[in-house]
């Protein structure tokens, strides 16, 4: 069976913008750079689109209807920006497969437009104060004691995790040297250059104990995907990728002061996403797991039910498990650690990439599977996509 | 813009219709928090109604200022310019003894940075930043009689 109630969905098309640092193109231009080489990667034309969906975070996607406009796509059946909450790009490729799943459209767009480097808007750190109801984060209780949106949760959530469950401090650099590995495979990402252990350990404290290089890097870029049902895809030039599974889930849906802060929403949506699957974990070649932070990582790899809780360490094996040659290769475009944190989209339009076997110096060898995931805490979203 | 001549002030506390008490109690020293009257239940931050029953029948509770640190992280980056001169400093969550569960987060004062470890008994401080007070906490016994 697939976790797509409805028609069988697939991903037709992907797209990406240039990834920039140091350079702040519009947003508007990111996002037709990134939308229309997705469209023309589908074999499909703008007039061939009736759904379109992104996400932004305080304005910094443009929305639908410019898009539409722009495009010169005519009306919509199923449209959303959807901002604020939400898994990041994630939440808008869920949208845009569950309308195609209905049958409300046939055609969807989606996309996610990012401006992080510094010089643009800078970071979440920035953006003003939103009301109570207005926002995931509670900023009238936590900016005036210097704890700025999401850095410092992580910090604590870190913090928490070292002092219950153990571990080691390189747990998490396998992490930020993994990036690097793959990054220095894939021409688009902005850091390609390895790291050593010496050089992680001894990056600079941001929120003690996280360190810069468990941060990812901001850029300012877009990345696109065109979802259709599987029958359309089958009729277009390119290898069929399907859509298994996906699930999405909030905890108890706060950021922290919640009682389900280490992991939020993790579980409850591994558990929504393997029993929506038709695959097991033993079916999936490759993952793409969300890397805002190397803390997420570890806490996901766990949470999807790849080794216990407090075991990522071990399970990394020093990172032989996901670097190049690994028996579950990780993060293969570099992630949002290395190829820049384009927040979402990027990590499923690799595992395609990866399942059309077209990965270039990254390929993984017979890629059938891929498990990708999106986000954090309690705005969290997974998916399986594999090769037909 | 030369950082030695501009000013830029802390963010303050932007107090709601919900959350006006917290703030307005801080400036008497007393923690005050949301209770619900039908269930008994506290909740924070606060908001229209109880999240535990959906009664409208809360009202601001005095509580001991006694809790524990659930976790905490040393923010060593400047993300403000307003806390310039603070950094290091420690961003607590505290679980407060009335509830499990139930957290505030805050600074952590009066504790070495060697001292912090979750677990940690805490007491409520008041400090006033400006003209507002905020709720701080530090160890609930002296840092000797604490420490590992």
């Amino acid at each position: 069976m697939s976790g797509t109630a409805g028609r069988q969905v697939a991903v037709a098309g992907i797209g990406y913008s240039g990834v920039y640092r140091g350079a702040h193109p519009p947003s508007e231009q990111l996002t037709l750079d990134a939308t229309r080489s997705a469209i023309a990667d589908a074999g499909l034309t703008p007039a061939e689109v009736d759904g379109i969906f992104e996400y932004q975070y305080a304005g910094d996607s443009p929305v639908t209807s410019w898009v539409q406009r722009t495009l010169g796509t005519s009306d919509l059946a199923a449209y959303g920006d959807i901002g604020g909450t939400g898994a990041s790009g994630m939440a808008a490729v869920i949208y845009a497969i569950t309308a195609v799943a209905s049958g409300a459209c046939e055609v969807a767009l989606a996309y996610r437009t990012i401006l992080q480097d510094a010089g643009s808007n800078g970071s979440f750190g920035t953006i003003e104060s939103a009301p109570p109801g207005g926002s995931m984060f509670h900023d009238e209780f936590l900016a005036p004691y210097g704890s700025f949106n999401i850095i410092p949760t992580i910090g604590m959530r870190m913090q928490r995790r070292k002092e219950q469950l153990g571990g080691h401090e390189e747990d998490y650099g396998y992490i930020a040297l993994n990036a690097r590995k793959w990054a220095a495979l894939n021409p688009r990402a902005v850091a390609r250059k390895l790291l050593s252990m010496d050089e992680y350990l001894g990056s600079r404290f941001i929120a003690e104990p996280v360190r810069l290089l468990d941060c990812d890097y901001p850029v300012n870029g877009s990345c696109a995907v065109v979802i259709t049902t599987a029958a359309r895809a089958r009729t277009l030039t390119q290898p069929l990728i399907i859509v298994d599974s996906h699930a999405t889930a909030t905890g108890d849906g706060d950021w922290i002061f919640g009682d389900r802060f280490m992991n939020g929403g993790l579980e409850r949506c591994a558990e929504r996403l393997w029993s929506n699957a038709g695959l097991a974990r033993d079916d999936v070649d490759l993952l793409g797991i969300y890397d805002g932070f190397t803390y997420q990582v570890l806490s996901w790899i766990e949470a999807l039910g790849f080794c216990k809780e407090g075991e990522a360490g071990d399970w990394l094996d020093g990172g032989r498990t996901i670097n190049p040659g690994g028996s579950l290769p990780l993060n293969t475009s570099g992630g949002q650690l290395a190829e820049g944190r384009l927040h979402g989209i990027s990590f499923l339009a690799e595992a395609v990439h990866q399942l059309r076997g077209n990965a270039g110096d990254r390929q993984v060898p017979d890629a059938r599977v891929a498990l990708v995931t999106n986000s954090f805490g309690p705005a969290v979203a997974a998916m399986i996509v594999r090769r037909d | 813009m030369s950082e030695s001549t501009a000013y830029v002030s802390r963010p303050r506390p932007l107090a709601t219709v919900y959350s006006r008490f917290f703030w307005d109690g801080a400036r008497r020293g007393e923690l005050l928090i949301q209770h619900c009257t039908a269930c008994s239940r506290f909740a924070h931050p606060p908001g229209p109604i109880c999240p535990s029953c959906g009664s409208q029948e809360i009202a601001p509770v005095a509580v001991s200022g006694r809790g524990t640190l659930h976790s905490f992280c040393l923010i060593h980056h400047v993300f403000h310019p307003a806390f310039k001169d603070q950094v290091p400093y420690f961003v607590a969550r505290v679980e407060l003894q009335e509830q499990k569960g139930l957290f505030l987060v805050a600074n952590l004062r009066n504790c070495p940075r060697d001292g912090a470890r979750v677990g940690l008994p805490l007491r409520v401080l008041f400090e006033t930043v400006g003209e507002d007070v905020l709720p701080q906490f530090e160890p609930a016994l002296s840092f000797e009689t604490v420490a590992p």
